[in-house]
């Protein structure tokens, strides 16, 4: 009897082990990519991909987001500075209206200290030193995090 | 003061000044397009451009209506329509129906030349066809002067497709600058596509 109900609890584990790995693909589990770039003459991002920026650059954040269901869903792009500080979170609303994959985007801007331009042409990062380093930006779809990747800002 | 305390000073000065406060950062959550813009269109070889309005209504899902007025100088094969559309973030998708006539013109000049001997010679200078959503079928011969005479001959046919509209909003939604293209045979290939540059008013 007990061998029995032992063998039972073991294939049931089996198949949820089974339906947990394999059923988010055919159901169309939600992914999402993330890449760096700079905008193109009208705003959009360029299609090329950057890992390093200017400090006066306007840094682009794109995600590419697929298998989400239609509907309203809630998007977050952390920027996380190189103190490992959150220093900008870009939220907002989107829809989903189809099957094709959503391209969603943020951007971020720097802007030296006050007083910081007369030292510019001594130092080309001064007012902006806090800004100089690693950047890490988290993709967060309704609140769950899906992506993560860093890129590098010098002057 | 001497140049040389003034060129210590003033670096020390700025230094003091960065110490006490920091740089700052910039990442806005796009806004809504409710509202109306005005701005230009221009086509891809530069043979259209001209003005354009854009009254747009954005509810809570991102949809958008209104409708889009153009005002040409010279031809323009875009005409005014009501637009429906998406936002999707910063990316706003816009799409105008542009059935309607499309009036085509051919504009030929031909410069004649009378020699000595009184014998006359035909030369043709330019043949230029331009498209238009407005227009008035016929022909119309002017002439220029000089033995040049210009002979426009205007058609016209049923014209079916929609103009694609393709923006990223730009400012805290009071820019939209983007792209367009026809679709069908509203506009000729050389002349459907190009770009819009639009600021809210």
């Amino acid at each position: 009897m007990t061998k029995k109900l032992i063998s039972r609890a073991a294939l049931i584990r089996s198949s949820l082990i089974l339906l947990l790995t394999f059923a988010p693909q055919c159901w169309g589990a939600t992914e999402a990519t993330l890449r760096f770039a700079l905008p193109d003459k009208h705003g959009f991002p360029n299609q090329e991909p950057k890992t390093h920026f200017d400090c006066s650059d306007k840094i682009y954040s794109v995600t590419e987001v697929s298998g989400l269901s239609k509907g309203r869903h809630v998007v977050s792009f952390e920027w996380i500075d190189p103190s490992s500080d959150l220093r900008e979170n870009t939220t907002y609303d989107f829809y989903v209206r189809d099957e094709a994959s959503t391209k969603l985007w943020a951007w971020l801007e720097l802007s030296r200290a006050s007083g910081a331009g007369m030292l510019q042409w001594l130092n080309p990062a001064a007012g902006l030193e806090e800004f100089i380093g690693q950047w890490d930006v988290n993709i967060i779809i309704n609140d769950k995090k899906y992506k993560s990747s860093s890129f590098e800002v010098s002057c | 003061m001497n140049k040389l305390t003034a060129a210590l000073l003033i670096p020390a000065f700025a230094t003091a000044l960065v110490g006490c406060s920091s740089g700052s950062s910039e990442a806005p959550a796009p806004a809504s397009v409710t509202s109306r813009y005005e701005g230009t269109f221009q086509n891809t070889p530069g043979t259209q451009n001209g003005n354009m309005t854009l009254n747009l209504s954005e509810d809570s899902a991102g949809t958008v209506t209104g409708n889009v007025i153009f005002t040409s100088s010279g031809a323009n094969c875009l005409r005014n329509a009501s637009v429906t559309g998406t936002t999707t973030g910063f990316n706003f998708s816009l799409s105008a129906d542009q059935s309607g006539e499309l009036f085509t013109t051919t504009t030929t000049t031909v410069v004649t030349t009378v020699d000595s001997s009184g014998t006359e010679t035909s030369v043709t200078e330019s043949i230029v066809t331009t498209e238009s959503s407005a227009g008035v079928v016929g022909t119309v011969r002017t002439d220029l002067g000089g033995g040049r005479v210009s002979t426009a001959v205007t058609t016209s046919t049923a014209a079916t497709g929609t103009l694609e509209m393709q923006f990223a909003i730009g400012n805290s939604g009071a820019t939209l600058s983007g792209t367009y293209v026809t679709t069908g045979d509203v506009c000729s290939n050389q002349t459907g596509s190009g770009d819009m540059t639009l600021n809210r008013i």
